[in-house]
């Protein structure tokens, strides 16, 4: 977390939507493992890359090491000991971020149709809002993401991956906000000609404030029609 | 193009063959040229078209480019938009990606194996005609601006007739399945003749490594294409006739399109890349002047490729909502698909390591492979880890590793491999100080590109929006990756004039100027019509004469074949794994006969997508009559007995023979209809278990009796079609018994016509009936087909070229009425055990 | 000539390795969406899928064992010693490719 922070004020990464900027368990999980394949790929792309011009470049250099070594090395056993971690690594680190039960949320319904995102909040009295999502903060949620049409997807970069909005199912996406404030959150799923303009707005409350902000939301809402 | 022949370099008798040759082997001039049938002329078409759908699918990209160069662009509107990004991205895959490497093989494979044509040279024809008139309905449908626009994966239910109820979709679903027909016969073409038609002597373990790559990236495409074209089928079933499949409304599932989608379009991926790898393993080891390091890992490394490739589609689907534990399947498997391909790597390092390198133009190409391609892998091993994916998935990550991927397998190693074999064609090399800069723009441009893609994915930019506001971060980026797809034009811009200039003023080379071992160099520059004047024989040891001399020896007609017999274009067909000559192949003459196939095939679909239902049905019958016509010209119309091959040896023609090229042909066809039969029966199961409304209220039901019938009669064909090939083959009269298996067939079909009517609940009302009425559809299609080489049969029979000692079409009608059999059984026991399928729903909790 | 020629019936071998791969990811696959489908106890469905997949390793590990150990004619010539050690390779390459893809069957919770 800490890390993954430090390395996005480094780069620059900060951005409305990015990924690299997390304020949640899951993104921030998902950023540390980013930055960890990153230097891991950079190494691998330097050697291959420097092999490459070492044998092309230094005729008889590599020549030393017989062919099937070289097969052998780079093409099973370099790959065998990055892999096989790699792969257990993300197997794990997938696992903690589902919404496991034993633990059980409050929940939310995230309803997409063309281009319009409504949320319902079960256990606020099944209250409303359109494009704006409020959450708690500190405390994991479970959005329950569905269709009326077309697939789309649910997602709020600085917070955890993607969910797809698949009619006809309902999906589940575990999600945390640590720190309270404005997100944003975008349809990740091609679903037509309003495809870009399909935003929404995530608010993060305090959990003090929270009822009264959804509640106050949720009247906005119903003005509306 | 053939006209223009170099002399053969000998003295008389190499002139005289030459000469008796051409006249055989050579396409006619002027409108003669739309008869061509000849791999070397249909290659270079093939190249040429798909280079011009490169350009027309690059200018799409640029334009999406301009679009996207700053916020709130307002070059095009989103409908416009989505028609560009769908068209860029379905022509770069079907119009350029696949036949481009395809024209490869074509153009190539032949003569690297020591053959004079491909096994099937009116099908070669016919392949290239689909291809070209199913481009020409997608580019007249975007300048018509009614291209599609639901994406180049077209995901169900944004494809269907509720939301794109225009004939976008349409123009998709027929124009990419009639190009995938091409593709398909291609590459059972390809299979069939890379395994029967060698040089005599290349037995497996000394073929050429570009013969294995090719043969495994044909019997992946045998495999790969039915998933999707069974898809398409459906989808336009559901959209033209109201069929569900897909509508989750009625039954249907909105991801089973996915799963078949991405069954064909992640093996599609390698399907691009290998023939690229083969084009690699040929070229690295000349500029690195020794032979290839590794030639056995390189087998096993290809064929490990192939299976995973298709195990692994479902990192497509991360975030559809699959349970993690199916993810994890797919996720391992994408992480080791990189073994293979990183073993190839090294065994090219090691070549070069071991060897004695030198520069040249392809490999500077060969450079800009190795860097974006290695770039590219390594991303998609990141992508393999599920975490990492459901942030990545449909942002520009993804669009950078895509390109990074296929531009890297496809469009370097494909510069690299213009610049080594141009020469052959024209008998010049290139313009280097055009060519050299030309890879730098291309290179930079391409970086530049594609490389601030990653971050600007990362940055949280999802695919296929046509605008964006600003104050994402994102605005830097894409102006970046905008000027830099110029440059990368530029760069293509410089490499077409350089090809250009070098066909005219190129500077003139000897024969086989790189020092390669291959036998494409053992020919005169370009390739005559007949390619090899006579056949060479690879000699027992190690050792081969260098492609230069053993050039002027084929040519005064020293190998096999090295003669003008009947006015037959002949060429060897080999034992298959020996690559001993079994028997010599007759090949067809040039006839326009493929061309006139592909305008009905191409007015059946026009009138499809016009909603001229009945017309195209007469369109498609009329098609079929024309198969059934080439059928009736093929082949011998008498027994020869063997034939003298030269170097006194003799062997029967193909007719006289039991694995002749349509024995194995057929064998291509059943391997993918069978996948598309498999494909369907797990559609079937894919519905039952995940689509939502099932069990529906109302009890699925057909007529048992009907059912029965079907099978009885299907299993009365079979035995028909046996007892046929026993009478002919004893000599005796086979019509009566052809004439039997072709009422069973007429009785089989009726009663399917019946049970598909008496399906409920209606095959309108719900997935359930659809998918029996599809079940059953297939299996009375099966049987009409039957009818066709039943047909065939009896009319060849008439016409002699039947005998008991050519057996092969009474052979091929005796496999399809059992696999027709079989595959019936399988179908109708599926549509009868559907009632307690869904039974057993009730127990779900 | 034919009769000291690897039959080409023997090609199909080179598959054989994977095809048993791609057995276990169908009956993998299918098994475990129809036990989370229709609610099976999480052992029961650990168990069936540990079991279809040792089915599966010992197919592949009968058929390398079963290769590895059959001498090439040498009359076939180079051609079936080649063959011999490809198929070999790729049944070892489906092994561990087999172990390394649904290891995570064994590990993983089942229908999350």
């Amino acid at each position: 977390m800490v890390v993954a922070g430090l390395m996005a004020a480094l780069c620059g990464c900060s951005g409305p939507l990015s990924t690299l900027d997390p304020s949640g368990p899951s993104a921030a999980s998902i950023a540390l493992l980013w930055w960890v394949m990153l230097a891991g790929a950079g190494v691998l792309f330097a050697l291959v890359l420097t092999l490459f011009l070492l044998v092309v470049l230094r005729p008889g250099w590599g020549s030393r090491l017989p062919s099937s070594r070289w097969i052998v090395l780079g093409g099973l056993a370099l790959p065998a000991v990055i892999l096989l971690p790699l792969i257990c690594y993300g197997l794990l680190a997938g696992e903690r971020l589902l919404p496991l039960p034993g633990h059980s949320p409050p929940r939310i319904e995230a309803v997409a149709r063309q281009w319009v995102w409504t949320f319902r909040y079960p256990d606020r009295g099944n209250v409303a809002t359109t494009n704006v999502l409020h959450l708690p903060a500190g405390t994991p949620v479970d959005i329950d993401v569905s269709s009326e049409d077309v697939i789309h997807a649910f997602w709020v970069p600085r917070l955890a991956g993607k969910i797809d909005a698949v009619p006809g199912q309902v999906n589940h996406l575990r999600i945390q906000a640590d720190t309270p404030g404005r997100y944003e959150g975008q349809c990740n799923e091609f679903c037509g000609v309003g495809h870009a303009r399909m935003h929404f707005v995530v608010i993060v409350d305090r959990p003090a404030d929270y009822p009264a902000a959804l509640a106050a939301a949720a009247a906005t809402t119903k003005a509306e029609p | 193009m053939s006209a223009s022949v170099e002399q053969p370099p000998q003295g008389a008798p190499a002139l005289r063959l030459h000469r008796q040759l051409v006249k055989i082997w050579a396409t006619g001039p002027g409108w003669q040229r739309l008869a061509a049938v000849n791999h070397s002329v249909i290659g270079l078409r093939m190249v040429i078209t798909s280079f011009v759908f490169f350009a027309i699918g690059g200018i799409l990209g640029m334009l999406t480019r301009v679009q996207l160069a700053t916020p709130n662009g307002d070059f095009m509107d989103a409908e416009t938009y989505n028609q560009v990004f769908t068209m860029h991205g379905s022509m770069m895959l079907f119009l350029f990606a696949i036949p481009m490497v395809e024209s490869f093989a074509v153009y190539l494979t032949p003569k690297i194996l020591g053959t004079r044509d491909f096994a099937f040279p009116r099908l070669t024809a016919y392949g290239y005609w689909c291809y070209l008139l199913g481009g020409t309905i997608l580019t007249v449908s975007l300048i018509a601006r009614v291209a599609p626009d639901s994406g180049w994966f077209m995901y169900t239910p944004l494809s269907s007739n509720v939301y794109t109820p225009g004939v976008n979709a349409d123009v998709w679903l027929l124009g990419v399945t009639f190009v995938e027909i091409s593709a398909l016969s291609l590459a059972m073409e390809i299979v069939v003749s890379v395994l029967k038609m060698r040089a005599p002597g290349m037995s497996l373990d000394r073929m050429p490594i570009f013969g294995w790559y090719i043969l495994v990236t044909a019997m992946m495409m045998i495999v790969a294409f039915p998933p999707l074209i069974l898809g398409s089928i459906l989808l336009e079933i559901e959209r033209a006739f109201g069929l569900p499949f897909f509508d989750p409304t009625r039954g249907g599932s909105a991801l089973l399109w996915q799963h078949l989608f991405w069954l064909f379009g992640h093996p599609d991926v390698y399907i691009i890349f290998l023939p690229m790898a083969g084009a690699l393993s040929t070229m690295i080891p000349v500029f690195a002047n020794r032979p290839l390091v590794g030639y056995r890992a390189i087998v096993v490394a290809i064929i490990a490729l192939a299976f995973l490739s298709f195990g692994i589609w479902v990192h497509h689907m991360f975030t559809v909502g699959i349970p993690h534990l199916a993810l994890a399947f797919f996720s391992a498997g994408s992480a080791i698909v990189a073994v293979p391909t990183a073993v190839q790597f090294f065994a090219w390092l090691a070549t070069l390591a071991h060897g004695k390198p030198r520069w040249d133009l392809p490999m500077l190409y060969i450079f800009g492979f190795f860097f974006v391609f290695t770039a590219g892998g390594l991303t998609g091993v990141m992508l393999a880890i599920v975490p990492f994916d459901w942030q990545a998935h449909d942002t520009y990550f993804i669009v950078a590793h895509m390109h990074y991927v296929v531009a890297g397998a496809l469009a370097f190693p494909m510069m690299a491999g213009f610049y080594y074999w141009l020469p052959l064609l024209t008998g010049r090399t290139a313009a280097y100080r055009l060519a050299v800069p030309a890879f730098w723009l291309i290179f930079i441009g391409f970086n530049l590109t594609f490389f601030m893609m990653h971050l600007t994915g990362l940055l949280g930019m999802p695919r296929r929006v046509f605008t964006y506001n600003g104050d994402e971060g994102w605005d830097w980026l894409n102006l970046l990756s905008s000027v830099g797809s110029f440059v990368m034009t530029i760069g293509f811009g410089m490499a077409v004039i350089d090809i250009i200039v070098q066909l005219r003023f190129g500077r003139r080379v000897r024969r086989n100027p790189w020092n390669a071992t291959t036998l494409e160099w053992a020919m005169p520059m370009p390739p005559a019509p007949y390619a090899f004047a006579s056949i060479p024989r690879l000699g027992p040891g190690k050792e081969q004469a260098a492609p230069g001399q053993l050039a002027l020896s084929l040519a005064r007609g020293e190998g096999y074949l090295g003669f003008a017999r009947n006015g037959w274009q002949e060429t060897l067909g080999v034992h298959m794994t020996s690559g001993e000559p079994d028997q010599v192949i007759v090949l067809p003459q040039p006839t326009y006969l493929p061309l006139v196939t592909a305008l009905f095939t191409g007015a059946a679909v026009l009138a499809m997508l016009f909603k001229l239902y009945l017309l195209s049905l007469a369109m498609a019958l009329v098609t079929i009559g024309l198969f059934v016509l080439a059928g009736q010209r093929a082949g011998l119309g008498r027994d020869y007995g063997p034939l003298p091959i030269g170097h006194g040896a003799s062997v029967p023609p193909h007719t006289e023979v039991a694995s002749a090229p349509p024995w194995l042909a057929l064998i291509c066809v059943l391997v993918a209809d069978g996948t598309l039969f498999t494909s369907l029966v797990f559609g079937t199961f894919y519905l039952w278990i995940a689509a939502p409304h099932w069990p529906a209220n109302l009890a699925p039901e057909a007529s048992r009796v009907l059912a029965l019938g079907v099978i009885v009669a299907l299993v009365i064909a079979a035995v028909a079609a046996r007892g046929s090939l026993r009478a002919t083959s004893a000599g005796a009269r086979a019509q009566g018994w052809i004439g039997l298996a072709v009422i069973a067939l007429l009785a089989a079909i009726a009663a399917a016509v019946g049970l598909i009517g008496s399906v409920t609940p209606h095959p309108h009302q719900h997935a359930l009936g659809a998918t029996a009425a599809a079940l059953i559809g297939f299996v009375a299609l099966h049987a009409g087909i039957g009818l066709l080489f039943l047909i065939s049969n009896l009319l060849r029979i008439h016409a002699g070229f039947i005998s008991p000692r050519r057996l092969t079409d009474l052979r091929l009608s005796r496999l399809w009425l059992d696999y027709t059999t079989v595959t019936g059984i399988i179908a109708l026991g599926l549509v009868l055990a559907l009632p307690a399928l869904v039974a057993t729903l009730g127990a779900r909790p | 000539m034919n009769g000291r020629a690897v039959p080409p019936r023997r090609l199909w071998l080179l598959a054989a390795g994977f095809l048993v791969w791609c057995s276990a990811l169908v009956v993998l696959y299918a098994l475990h969406a129809i036990g989370c489908a229709f609610g099976w106890q999480a052992g029961a469905l650990r168990w069936s899928l540990a079991i279809v997949l040792f089915v599966h390793l010992i197919v592949i590990a009968w058929m390398w064992r079963h290769l590895a150990t059959a001498r090439p004619e040498p009359k076939l010539g180079q051609a079936a010693v080649f063959l011999q050690t490809v198929v070999v390779w790729t049944l070892i390459a489906a092994l561990v490719a087999t172990v390394i893809t649904f290891a995570p069957s064994l590990v993983l919770k089942t229908c999350i």
